[in-house]
């Protein structure tokens, strides 16, 4: 729940809702985009679990880059976890869209 | 005693006051609100009934209040409708499309998934990576949850949370032996009482002097 930090600013539960929705928002488009596009890359086993664990860190890196400028600290604040969950978060988050449309897309594109 | 939404809203206010505390202005204004709301809490001015009259009541059972009965069916309904459906297409997924391979996964499985994934086919040697329907149904189950939430998505998110916060339709049901509302409000009411004014306001100048990095 909200608290009051040392800062004395107060934090609200809406908007760390709303941030966090901002972050599975970024993570449920490219989880699609990227299984598509490693479906027609016929990416295979561990290929295709190598290339969605890259693409998703890189999603995440660049997540932290250009919404949150590269100011980590600001993470505990803004989104009630540490670093290691929401990377954690993002993974799960996008890991059942991308093998779906890993499946759809290699079995349209192979048959 | 019988909970109504309208003794949650007054302990919400007293736990907005100890979140929002630091922003009021003066520490006269916040002295006054923490003296009434310690007041009203400790007093028992927003229940319904004087608390040592309900003691004596035996605890109602909730399921001869018709009020949390339909709360009580409200929920079931909304448990069955989630996995009814889901049921239903299951069992239908797995008779209309008995007996066909439909896809090969991009990934090779062991071989104990065979028995699951290859429901109705016989044909023992056939690879694990060649599916039946139902482990294609099983893949959407999981992975549509992201493109419902794409089509879905609307922006007033923030709008329902505040909506959700206030809502009346909650289910109020009073467990027996559970804590009553008037021993909440007595424990909100210490809540209050203990907290200690500290201004946002104080010290203002330092911290403005420190962000902008401004040597006095």
């Amino acid at each position: 729940m909200s608290a009051i930090r040392k800062d004395f600013s107060v934090t609200y539960k809406a908007n760390i809702v709303a941030n966090i929705n901002t972050f599975h928002h970024i993570h449920d488009l490219t989880s699609l985009v990227l299984g598509s596009s490693s479906g027609i890359l016929q990416l295979e086993s561990y290929h295709g679990l190598i290339y969605f664990l890259v693409t998703n860190i890189i999603v995440t890196l660049a997540f932290f880059v250009v919404i949150l400028s590269g100011n980590l600290k600001l993470i505990p604040k803004y989104y009630e976890k540490g670093l290691p969950g929401l990377v954690f978060e993002g993974l799960s988050r996008s890991l059942a869209g991308f093998f779906m449309m890993w499946c759809l897309t290699t079995a349209l594109i192979s048959t | 005693m019988i909970l109504t939404p309208l003794f949650r809203q007054h302990l919400q206010q007293a736990r907005n006051f100890r979140t929002n505390a630091a922003v009021i202005s003066t520490k006269d204004v916040f002295k006054q609100k923490q003296k009434y709301l310690t007041e009203a809490l400790r007093a028992g001015k927003f229940l319904k009934e004087d608390p040592s009259e309900a003691k004596k009541e035996k605890p109602v059972n909730p399921l001869s209040d018709p009020g949390s009965m339909d709360a009580i069916f409200g929920m079931a309904k909304g448990n069955m409708a989630n996995f009814i459906p889901q049921t239903v297409i299951m069992w239908w997924v797995n008779y209309f499309f008995a007996g066909f391979v439909i896809m090969k996964l991009p990934f090779p499985l062991t071989i104990r998934f065979k028995s699951m994934l290859q429901n109705s086919i016989m044909t023992s040697d056939l690879d694990v990576r060649w599916v039946s329907s139902i482990s294609w149904y099983f893949v959407n189950l999981m992975g549509l949850k992201s493109v419902y939430s794409l089509i879905l998505q609307d922006n007033s998110l923030v709008d329902k949370m505040m909506a959700a916060q206030q809502q009346q339709g909650q289910p109020n049901i009073s467990m027996p032996g559970g804590p009553t509302m008037d021993k909440m409000m007595k424990g909100e009411a210490e809540n209050v009482q203990i907290v200690e004014f500290r201004s946002c306001l104080d010290g203002i100048e330092e911290r403005l002097f420190k962000r902008f990095e401004i040597s006095v």
